[in-house]
Parts: C-alpha cells; structure tokens; sequence
C-alpha cells in the first residue's frame, strides 16, 4: 500500500526537486536554498505523517489533524518511512509497529535529509529525555490535546529548520561575490525576521530544545 | 541589546570595557555572569574594580570548573554577595541555556541586567561552531526578550576569521578591541 495524502499533495508538487532520491547531485548551495525555500512553507501546507498500529487510531487522528494541517496516513513501517521526507515537520509514529523502532526512525530522519519532530504514539507514559522522541502522546488522545502538540511541535520544527537555513547563510555569504551577497545579506534578514516571530511563541527552554537537539540513536 | 566583544589575548582593556558595559550609563543594579576558564570571583572582581563598584545583585553560572587551573581554583572562595551556581561539563549548551533562562527570568524583565559570558572561545572549545551559533542565536533572544544588555567575548586571536564574521550576524553590534573601533552592524 502506498502512503496516503489528503488533500492533494500540494506541497510535494510545489517542490517536485525536494524529493530524496533526486537530490544526490545538488551542490552545497542548492542544498541551502532548497532548505530556505523549505522554511517559507506556511504553516498549513506543513505535512504531518500519522502513522498507528490501528488503523482505525490512524485515520481518526488524521481527521482531526487535516482541519489544519496537510496529512499523510501510513499503516505500516515502510509506508510510514518511505513518507518521512523533507516536506514532513512533525511525525507521529507508534513505536509499537512492527519496524518501526526509534532506531529505524532516527536512521531513517538523519539519512533522508529531514528535520523533523517526531511524537511517539503510546500506551504509557514516557521519559522523554530517555529516548529519541521530542514527545509523546498518550492513547486515547484528545483531539484537543492532539491539534496543540501539533502546533506546538510544528513551531518547534519551524524554529529548528529556519535557524539552521540562518546559519548555512551566515557561512555561505563570506565567500559571496558582491552581487551574491546582497542576496545573501536579503535572505539573512528574512531568515532574522522569520526566527523572532516563531521565537515569540516559544519560551526559553523550548528554544533551547528545538535549536540544539541531538537525535539520541542509542535508544 | 548583544554586543560582541573581540578581546585580543594581549591588550585591548578588556576588563575596562567589560567593566563599561557592564555597568552602561545607568550603572545597572543586577548582573549575570557566565564564566569558564575563570573562577568566579576572578570575574566579580572585573566590575568590583569598576568605579561604580559592583550591582546589588550578581548571580554568576560557573562553566566547567574542573577544567580550571589550581590557581584559579584557589581564588573561587572569594565570591562575596553573589549566587554562584556551578554547571558540570556533562551540561550540554542546551542545558546551559536552561540554567542562564532560569536566572534571567529571576532577575524579572524590567530592562535592568547586564549579562556577560566570558567566553564564546570557551563555548567553542566544548562544541562546534553550528552548535554554539545556535546557542547564541537562543541565547542573545532571549536577552533581548528580557530587555538585558549583554556582551559576549570572542578571543579574535585564536580562530577563523570566517567563524568571527559568521558569528557578528548574531549581534547589534561589535566592539573590536584590535582596533577600538565601535562598528554598527
């Protein structure tokens, strides 16, 4: 089966060179405006992958979630991997599936040349600090529980990307060619404005977290 | 406000002008400092000297003791009227960032702390330049938040020119000792 995305894919067709498999000959450069176009993605048209062992818990909770955000729904491990590309900020996954262990999703994360928030589906509660997950949410999940987190680890995702396109600017605009840097010193100011407007919904320890998180792999 | 402070290794005053900004013209009442290759009383003593003499309240984050020379070791007793709390080389600048947002938030947002961390170069020694720009990134807005004042000092002598220019982005403004020039970003 292959992974579902309602409504129509917008933002894979918006950015058909953001795909993973196409991108293995970009230069450094290409790389960095391909993730500052990323970060102009309005908050909306960022996918969220819901991926339950119940397929009915799946498609529940991307009903709920497609009221404000673009959803794509998996229904096993490798539909769930296959999805988790660049366009996805924040994934919910159920560590439960069947190949689908915090070890295979931070790989599959890292490799893939996403950045995103990943909130695990559970029975339980869990130490967050102990594992790879940014959060966790606990079935059965209200939805207005569900709707918040989603937002909030959307904000956390937008921090994420737009300060690492802020630094790949920094760098790239010293060996700029005069025409090149004004572009650059441009886009920095953009990237600037963009980060304090999503800094003024996070407080400190959240900014902290979202900027400087280490994907833990030894979970 | 950030201010970079580039501090030579040798000259430069930068314990005057550290001095200055610390205490700026309203001669500000409280003060956080982050300090780590120098003991904290080694930086209560920077603004003690001060004419001004030292703000009412000074809380002090001390990075990396263990790494301090004996001799500055020796020197640490002598914190007199100041929290002084102690962050363990296991903290990473995550972790740091939560204990100085921790403080800054006790020291209220009424626009009156001065921050200093002495040092960026420290920073960069304990994580790599990606990792430490993004702390500052946090780090300066969540002073700027605070309505504080702080400056950060950057040894120009040991690093890249490239890492000093990427780093400048993160400030208001830099202060180069080198040259006593006061630039504008």
């Amino acid at each position: 089966m292959s992974p579902t995305s309602e409504p129509p894919r917008q933002s894979v067709q918006m950015n058909p060179d953001e795909t993973t498999d196409g991108g293995s000959d970009e230069t450094a450069d290409d790389e960095s405006e391909r993730r500052a176009r990323s970060d102009e993605v309005p908050l909306g048209e960022r996918v969220v992958l819901v991926a339950d062992r119940d397929p009915a818990v799946t498609d529940e909770l991307a009903a709920v979630l497609r009221e404000q955000f673009t959803v794509r729904s998996a229904y096993d491990s490798a539909d769930a991997l296959a999805s988790l590309d660049a366009d996805v900020s924040v994934a919910l996954l159920d560590p439960t599936i069947s190949g689908l262990s915090a070890r295979r999703v931070v790989d599959r994360v890292r490799t893939g040349g996403t950045d995103c928030q990943v909130a695990a589906l559970t029975d339980d509660p869990l130490d967050i600090e102990s594992t790879a997950f940014d959060d966790y949410l606990l079935k059965p999940v209200a939805h207005d529980h569900l709707t918040r987190t989603v937002e909030r680890l959307s904000r956390r995702a937008a921090y994420r990307t737009t300060l690492e396109a802020y630094y790949r600017v920094a760098r790239d605009r010293l060996d700029a060619d005069p025409e090149e840097r004004e572009r650059l010193d441009d886009r920095l100011a953009e990237l600037d404005d963009r980060l304090d407007a999503v800094f003024g919904a996070l407080d400190g320890p959240e900014a902290y977290d979202a900027a400087l998180r280490e994907l833990d792999a030894d979970f | 406000m950030n201010v970079l402070l580039l501090a030579p290794s040798v000259g430069g005053h930068e314990d005057d002008v550290c001095g200055e900004l610390l205490h700026g013209p309203s001669d500000r009442e409280r003060a956080l400092l982050v300090t780590c290759m120098e003991s904290p009383a080694e930086r209560l003593a920077v603004w003690t000297d001060h004419e001004d003499g030292r703000p009412e309240d000074a809380t002090v984050i001390d990075v990396e003791a263990d790494a301090r020379s004996t001799a500055a070791a020796a020197a640490a007793g002598d914190a007199p009227n100041a929290v002084v709390e102690s962050v363990g080389a296991e903290v990473d600048l995550a972790g740091l960032g939560d204990v100085i947002d921790r403080h800054l938030a006790e020291f209220g947002a009424d626009g009156d702390t001065a921050v200093c961390v002495h040092s960026v170069s420290d920073l960069l020694q304990r994580a790599d330049e990606a990792a430490v720009f993004k702390f500052l990134e946090v780090l300066t807005s969540t002073v700027e938040r605070a309505g504080a004042v702080g400056h950060y000092h950057l040894n120009p002598d040991v690093h890249d020119p490239e890492t000093i220019r990427t780093f400048e982005v993160l400030f208001d403004s830099v202060v180069d000792l080198r040259t006593a020039n006061v630039a504008d970003e």
